[in-house]
């Protein structure tokens, strides 16, 4: 049997002016229909991932700093996507924490993967030379710059190792490299920084 | 026992000091001049202890520490005291300030390095 259900609809009492008053909201469950839009009165902000894959996500958090960053490489590294440079770039995060030892674990992670692979070189260079371990440092960015030989960086860093080592001529050649690569904004300090091998040197 | 004090002594040092007071300005002056010089001893000791912490573990004696290190010794010598330090320690120093100098970490971009490329490559 079929159940007839009422609804609330009625014909104006009087007609004519009618005054406004506060309307109660009408509860249409009362009536038997199912309400499917149920809210909670919370209010909850959900961020929705913006970029196409979990690395993508990762980048975008890592330029805004955001601890998240981690999650979403690791995520990455989990789904396949571009592992050896989510490897790499959590070894950033990690230096950048000041946790050198997974620094180093992350990025030799990246080199398991790919032994050619250079930012993870170069960004070894840099934990090895924070670590005081100037050979290893040396090691690296000189791999580096075999890889990238355009990139300045790897031989201004080399530069400043060599220097720690008292091995004044190649640092010279090293650092002058970088001149030639690099942008000419950036050739005064180096300039410079020649001028004083040179006659330390002599 | 306790010395007492001659009260005409006492009288005639006390006019001295009135009539000679750079006399007594010098006097003072030693005096200070002894206080740093304790202050200098105990502050080599106390370096001492850390180039002996150094040498027990030079591993873990991390680079920025020895940083501070050289700062102590290089303002104990713009103070006019001389202090050799810890060669040792003082090279590893010397390394850490200069590769504080370095360029900084590079990222990794994945494929958007590769489409950058592509597209420069157009």
């Amino acid at each position: 049997m079929t159940k007839v259900v009422q609804f609330p609809v009625s014909p104006p009492a009087k007609l004519g002016h009618r005054k406004v008053k506060r309307r109660r909201r009408l509860n249409l469950e009362d009536f038997g229909q199912l309400n499917l839009f149920s809210q909670s009165n919370d209010a909850k902000v959900v961020n929705l991932p913006t970029a196409d894959s979990f690395f993508e996500e990762a980048l975008l958090l890592d330029e805004k700093n955001s601890p998240e960053a981690e999650k979403y490489y690791l995520l990455a590294i989990e789904n396949g996507e571009s592992v050896e440079d989510a490897f790499c770039n959590l070894g950033i995060l990690k230096s950048s924490q000041g946790d050198l030892t997974k620094a180093i674990d992350y990025l030799t992670n990246c080199l398991k993967r790919n032994p050619r692979h250079f930012e993870a070189h170069y960004n070894l260079g840099n934990v090895y030379s924070d670590l005081g371990n100037l050979e290893l440092a040396k090691v690296h960015y000189e791999l580096s710059t075999e890889i990238e030989p355009e990139y300045p960086n790897s031989f201004y860093n080399l530069g400043l190792v060599l220097i720690s080592m008292k091995k004044y001529q190649d640092a010279i050649r090293s650092i002058n490299k970088f001149v030639e690569l690099a942008p000419t904004s950036e050739h005064q300090v180096a300039n410079e920084l020649i001028k004083t091998l040179n006659a330390i040197a002599r | 026992m306790t010395k007492e004090k001659n009260p005409a002594l006492s009288e005639h040092f006390e006019k001295l000091k009135e009539l000679l007071p750079e006399v007594y300005a010098k006097h003072f002056k030693e005096e200070r001049e002894t206080r740093n010089q304790k202050l200098f001893r105990m502050l080599k000791h106390s370096l001492g202890v850390i180039e002996a912490v150094y040498l027990q573990n030079s591993e873990n004696f991390s680079s920025s520490k020895a940083e501070e290190y050289a700062k102590i010794i290089d303002e104990l010598k713009e103070l006019g005291y001389a202090y050799n330090g810890h060669h040792e320690l003082l090279n590893k120093a010397a390394n850490f300030m200069i590769m504080k100098a370095k360029k900084p970490m590079e990222k990794a971009m994945g494929s958007l390095k590769k489409e950058d490329q592509d597209r420069q490559a157009m």
